[in-house]
């Protein structure tokens, strides 16, 4: 009997010991599962962060003079609202916001929006949601008008 | 008497090693499935490593293409920028995404801002040529 005992007992604390390995194995698994999705999702957010900005305030958009055919928007290929690299074209900045810029700027799934400010106005496009959390923001300087102005794009999901 | 105690004794003796052999069998078979256990979530653990990784080598293919694509729009007609991408791997052009394919099968995208791209890739393609010709993206390799 006491030889039956002792492997009782050998056997239940090598049981709980192989459960308690499993659990932190499995734990430490998801745990890595969840880590990878948020840095893939943030990867993603600041991608479109800073390609969307980057195109806004880098390139002209094409065909080159979008903002004078809006009623079409599936002829616009790339939006832009420069004229020349970080000089904006206030007619262009206006027109943003008669787009369809979520499709046309691959937007889908996220809040975006665009805030141009120069001489004290402020031009808002797109919308802000206050609860989003997770927030990612770019400010840069441009030109309009031969003014100072200040780019800034907020991006959540 | 004497040979009547050395029966039981031996009786007794012969119980207490049939319960050793049950507990050892027991413990054994516990052993065994333990292991096998452990080997099966081995496989598995090594097998979701190796998906997460070629998901990851996808979808960096497919963010870094979108990037140079963007970039050669940006710069302007006559910019041209040249990628290498590792073997086996299919490159698709749709809906504005960059879709890249493994050969397991594992499918990821990144999303371009413009939608003017004329792609045409040979299979088995492992350098591909991203050109801006008069604002229109052309991938080719």
């Amino acid at each position: 009997m006491a030889r039956g005992q002792t492997f009782s007992i050998e056997l239940f604390i090598l049981s709980m010991s192989v459960i308690l390995i499993l659990t932190i194995f499995l734990f430490a698994l998801s745990t890595i599962n969840d880590f990878k999705t948020k840095v893939d999702e943030n990867d993603r957010r600041n991608y479109i962060l800073t390609e969307v900005s980057n195109i806004l305030l880098l390139s002209k958009g094409y065909p080159y003079n979008w903002e004078s055919n809006l009623t079409n928007n599936s002829s616009i290929s790339a939006l832009g609202i420069a004229t020349r690299r970080n000089i904006i074209n206030p007619l262009k900045i206006s027109s943003l916001n008669e787009t369809d810029y979520i499709t046309l700027l691959s937007l889908y799934y996220y809040n975006v929006s665009i805030n141009v400010t120069w001489n004290g106005q402020l031009h808002f496009i797109g919308w802000s949601n206050s609860t989003a959390e997770n927030i990612a923001i770019v400010r840069r300087n441009c030109i309009v008008n031969n003014t100072l102005c200040i780019f800034e794009i907020e991006v959540s999901k | 008497m004497k040979k009547m105690k050395a029966k039981e004794m031996k009786a007794k003796e012969m119980k207490a090693k049939g319960q050793v052999s049950v507990e050892f069998f027991i413990l054994f078979v516990v052993l065994i499935t333990i292991f096998i256990l452990f080997v099966g979530l081995t496989n598995q653990f090594g097998f979701i490593t190796k998906q997460i990784i070629a998901k990851e080598k996808s979808n960096y293919i497919a963010l870094n293409i979108a990037r140079i694509v963007n970039a050669v729009f940006i710069s302007g007609n006559g910019t041209s920028a040249v990628l290498s991408i590792p073997q086996n791997y299919t490159i698709n052009y749709q809906a504005r995404s960059i879709i890249v394919e493994d050969n397991i099968g594992n499918i990821k995208s990144a999303p371009v801002l413009i939608n003017n791209i004329n792609l045409s890739i040979s299979s088995g393609a492992q350098e591909l040529t991203i050109q801006n010709i008069n604002g229109k993206v052309f991938i080719g390799g």
